[in-house]
């Protein structure tokens, strides 16, 4: 190696140490103001993040220094058409060194945090199960966040809360198309694929919610139409009085509600019929500007919107399930009704806010609907 | 020689109607065929004229109408019936405006549809940006508008820009020409290509007109059934253009293997060539697949079968799609690859460094592509494919690693030009860097299931393709704007343009990083207000980099216009298209060239092709 050569590794391996230090610098400023991170799952998934900025930091300053480096030092006028002096093709040892530093890299990433965390994660699930989970089934649907808790008595829509320290288990169903239940501060998220129920298991570690930490959320991370965006849910983590507190409050507010309208904030006066004591918005109030007309829509009968057939003909939507909290047969007509009527109303685009809410109640899950197939084929 | 014509026509001979007619023709031809078949259909069916099978049927009959007469009837169609073909193939600037069979006359109306559509597409990502300048609900309507919006935003950049923009330009323009031949093997159904391209980009763009499609470029069932007719213009369109990138690979690979001038071994092709011979192989095993996929889906909303619906395999059109999708991807890429290495050692005057890895790298590629679809799919499929196809998609960085070892070591003790082609190339190298980082986190499944989805991925997948492809691509365009204009571009346009680019993207996209490790995730028109500061920032920048692309595009038209003449020459470079005309002749060379050494030499010993 000659002279030169040598100044220029010099000064590539200085500047290479000195600014691999400030990116290691920025890389700890960063972690140090991550975003909330409250599961034993994101800390598996954050820890994999972390781990991958700090390990990638010095590569990433080594290739892009030596980029620079080139471009600044071996940089000539541009109307300079002399070629270089050295015209070798081929540097074995720099070779070597790529080619072998990339694949002890990959062999480790995989490792770790790959297979690593992967590991973490189901063997998380795998002890939750043996330790007592709280199970809460999930339904998404267009454009919601339906859960059911424990007991069968107690169901509630974009509001979920859910005691610290213990392992959930989320049995995670949807009505119509696919959606993703992710919750950003938990660092995990499922999609939610029709016809199958998905299972994911969180811990969450810290008592948050939505209002103290915009990132403690449940939202949808999948495109799933028009109400993608606002697909999103209050989550509140609470000790583990409190939840218990609050599901005996719920309980208590559903047994009268069977037979009145009280302790439901539902928003179409049409679906009083259907009261379970479900503190259930309105349709309406998560279906932001579904104003389309003749969208949704398929000019050839026989068309089908998965609004009807995926949720409606498949089981394993709404009542399979077991824990959601239906008032019995005696709601069961009051429910078709309006399901019909959204047939003729509402059928082309649902325009509807109170025939919106219809379509996503669950028990109708198992019905035929003609409703709604009266709605598709019409036009 | 007179062949300077180029881009803007000179006056004289047939006039402007004259040169426009076929594709005037065309058009109309189209237009009544999509008309025709639109009213018959719907009036047979008692439908509205904007329901899905007038809709359908329109599209064949118009695209059947706009190939036919653009000149595909003279020139294809009445050989079949025994008469010679008879079609005029035009002077000065009515070669480009209808059928023709000359690789380079193709190859300009690839690039001129690539820019339009990028302009177009990119007109979208300005609105959505607006949209996303404040959380709330505020340029678009609704959200079904800008579900709209990325969805033809994104399938426009994928299928009618990423992937023909340098394999359709510049592949067919400068294949032939760097490996010796005097036009692809197939003349005509390379001029059929292009053709196709139309009617796919109209499809795609104009869907928005019967209710659009919201499932964003990816067209994910079962939310696909719900959408309006706009939905069904979107299989046709990707249909369409997938044709039209098999008729280009067809050729590519056929020139490449059997159309080389003597002496040209595989072991000399340029590394452009080898790139597109690549990129061909990949897209030839796998648009017919998503081609596959297009049709099962269309099947699904119009005859009623279910393929990918809750009671067929919602996940079957993921695996379909990313069969393809992937690869794409490296199709997209490879290209960008090809025009480093082809740019880097003209610019650094230094042979290329590691050849025989590069051509490996570029093949390892092309293997572990097919092998790597599942990381779209990590959060929805089970459990048992995570590892092996985390595994694979790691490994592929050790292929690409190979291009930087030959880009580096090409550059390592060069004397660098920093004209604009190879600044950009520069560019390009440092941003698919950052690209490729941030892949190997989405590779990794943990880190995944936190960032799939999120802006994270989105600003990963744009440092890959606009920072490592677009940046590409903008360099072969300065590179070899002497070649096909036969003129100067202005350099300081050139550098300015570059700087705002490269400033515009890199603000706007690092920014994205940061919005989803916040917790943004993507395809939304309206977000949580703690979101708004990054957003915003993200937006400003965006629009830099937008303007910036204008003043890099603009400056490219004006030279064309009145650019300095170039000579054959400008940059002192080896390959074969450098040793003709600026812009080569039809037939490209006077006499057959014989290449006697490679490409990429510098020392002593230059001056080793003998045209």
């Amino acid at each position: 190696m000659d002279r030169e050569t040598r100044n220029h590794l010099i000064w590539l391996c200085l500047l290479w140490v000195v600014f691999s230090a400030i990116g290691e610098w920025l890389v700890q400023m960063a972690i140090d103001h991550w975003p909330l991170i409250a599961s034993k799952e994101g800390a598996v998934t954050g820890e994999a993040i972390f781990f991958l900025l700090r390990a990638t930091a010095p590569i990433f300053t080594l290739v892009v220094l030596i980029l620079l480096y080139s471009a600044i030092r071996f940089r000539v006028p541009q109307d300079d058409e002399r070629p270089a002096e050295a015209q070798f093709a081929t540097g074995h040892l720099f070779i070597a060194g790529w080619v072998g530093l990339s694949v002890v890299l990959n062999v480790l990433f995989i490792i770790y945090p790959g297979i690593y965390g992967l590991e973490a994660l189901w063997g998380g699930a795998q002890a939750a199960a043996a330790a007592d989970p709280l199970d809460i089934m999930v339904t998404a649907k267009q454009w919601e966040w339906d859960f059911a808790y424990p007991g069968g008595k107690v169901t509630t829509v974009n509001e979920l809360v859910v005691p610290v320290g213990r392992p959930i288990r989320f049995m995670l169903k949807t009505e119509d198309v696919m959606h993703s239940f992710w919750v950003p501060a938990w660092g995990i998220k499922k999609a939610v694929i029709p016809g199958e129920t998905r299972v994911l298991v969180v811990t969450p570690t810290k008592v948050v919610s939505t209002s103290a930490d915009p990132t403690v959320r449940v939202q949808c991370a999948q495109i799933c139409g028009v109400g993608h965006a606002l697909m999103r849910g209050d989550l509140r983590v609470v000790s583990a009085a409190d939840y218990q507190s609050w599901l005996d409050g719920k309980t208590k507010a559903a047994a009268p509600a069977m037979g009145g309208m009280k302790g439901m904030n539902m928003g179409g006066g049409s679906s009083g019929s259907m009261s379970n004591g479900m503190t259930m918005p309105s349709g309406a109030a998560t279906m932001p500007g579904v104003d389309k007309s003749g969208g949704g829509t398929n000019g050839m009968g026989g068309m089908t919107m998965p609004g009807a057939s995926d949720g409606a003909m498949k089981p394993g939507a709404g009542m399979q399930n077991g824990t959601t909290t239906q008032p019995g047969a005696g709601a069961m007509p009051g429910m078709d009704m309006p399901g019909s009527g959204m047939g003729g109303a509402g059928g082309q685009g649902t325009t509807g806010g109170t025939s919106g809410g219809m379509t996503m109640q669950p028990g109708t899950g198992t019905m035929p609907m003609p409703g709604a197939s009266d709605g598709t084929s019409g036009n | 020689m007179s062949e300077h014509s180029g881009m803007i026509g000179e006056a004289a001979g047939p006039g402007w109607l004259g040169h426009a007619a076929p594709m005037l023709r065309a058009a109309l031809w189209g237009a009544i065929g999509f008309l025709a078949a639109d009213w018959a259909v719907a009036a047979a069916l008692g439908s509205r004229l904007g329901a899905e099978w007038p809709v359908v049927t329109g599209f064949f009959a118009g695209s059947t109408g706009w190939v036919l007469g653009g000149g595909a009837l003279e020139a294809c169609v009445r050989p079949w019936f025994g008469p010679a073909p008879a079609w005029d193939e035009g002077i000065g600037a009515g070669r480009f405006l209808r059928f023709h069979s000359d690789h380079k006359i193709i190859g300009i109306q690839y690039l001129v549809s690539a820019t339009v559509t990028f302009l177009l597409a990119g007109l979208a990502a300005m609105l959505m940006r607006l949209e996303l300048m404040t959380p709330k609900l505020d340029v678009f309507a609704d959200a079904q508008q800008y579900n709209e919006a990325f969805g033809v935003h994104g399938s426009l950049m994928l299928f009618a820009v990423s992937v023909v923009a340098i394999v359709g330009g510049f592949g067919n323009y400068f294949v032939p020409v760097m490996v010796g031949a005097d036009d692809m093997t197939y003349p005509r159904l390379n001029g059929l290509s292009w053709w196709f391209l139309v009617p796919g980009v109209l499809a795609i763009l104009l869907s928005p007109l019967v209710g659009g499609f919201q499932t964003g470029w990816t067209g994910y069932a079962p939310l696909a059934a719900q959408d309006a007719v706009g939905q069904d213009l979107y299989y046709l369109g990707i249909f369409a253009l997938g044709l039209s990138s098999l008729f280009t690979a067809i050729n590519v690979i056929a020139t490449t293997l059997y159309m080389r001038a003597p002496g040209l071994s595989m072991g000399r092709l340029p590394m452009f060539v080898w790139a597109m011979l690549v990129t061909s192989v990949l897209n030839l095993i796998w648009v017919p697949v998503i081609g596959t996929g297009m049709i099962f889906a269309l099947a699904d909303r119009i005859l009623g079968t279910h393929f990918f619906d809750a009671q067929g395999l919602p996940l079957l059109w993921q695996d379909l799609f990313w069969l393809f999708g992937h690869p794409e991807v490296y199709i997209i890429m490879l290209p960008a690859w090809g025009l480093w290495l082809e740019i880097i050692p003209v610019f650094s005057r230094k042979r290329l460094f590691g050849y025989g890895w590069a051509v490996a790298g570029m093949l390892g590629v092309m293997f572990l592509s097919s092998y790597v679809w599942t990381h779209h799919m990590f959060t929805t499929v089970a459990d048992s494919r995570l590892v092996p196809f985390m595994t694979t998609t790691e490994l592929i960085s050790i292929p690409t690693g190979f291009m930087y070892i030959a880009a580096l070591g090409t550059l390592w003790k060069g004397r660098i030009r920093l004209r604009t082609p190879m600044l950009y190339v520069l560019m390009s190298v440092f941003n698919f860097l950052i690209g490729g980082f941030t892949g190997v986190f989405l590779s990794d499944v943990p880190a995944d299931f936190q960032l799939h989805n999120t802006y994270f991925v989105v600003a990963h997948f744009h440092y890959t393709i606009i920072g490592g492809m677009v940046f590409a691509w903008l360099a072969g365009l300065y590179y070899w704007f002497p070649k096909y204009t036969g003129r100067l571009y202005s350099e300081g346009w050139g550098k300015l343009a570059a700087w705002l680019v490269f400033l515009g993207f890199n603000c706007s996209f690092l920014g994205m990083f940061v919005a989803g490790f916040d917790g943004m995730n993507r395809r939304v028109a309206e977000y949580m207000p703690y979101l708004g500061g990054i957003n915003a920032w993200i937006s400003v920048w965006s629009f830099v980099l937008g303007l910036a692309f204008g003043i890099a595009i603009l400056n490219l038209l004006i030279s064309a216009a009145t650019g300095k003449r170039a000579g054959d020459n400008p940059w002192g470079g080896k390959t074969l298209e450098w040793q003709t005309s600026s812009p080569p002749p039809h037939g490209n060379f006077a006499r057959p060239p014989v290449v006697t050494g490679d490409f990429y030499s510098y020392g002593p010993e230059r001056g080793v092709t003998t045209p």
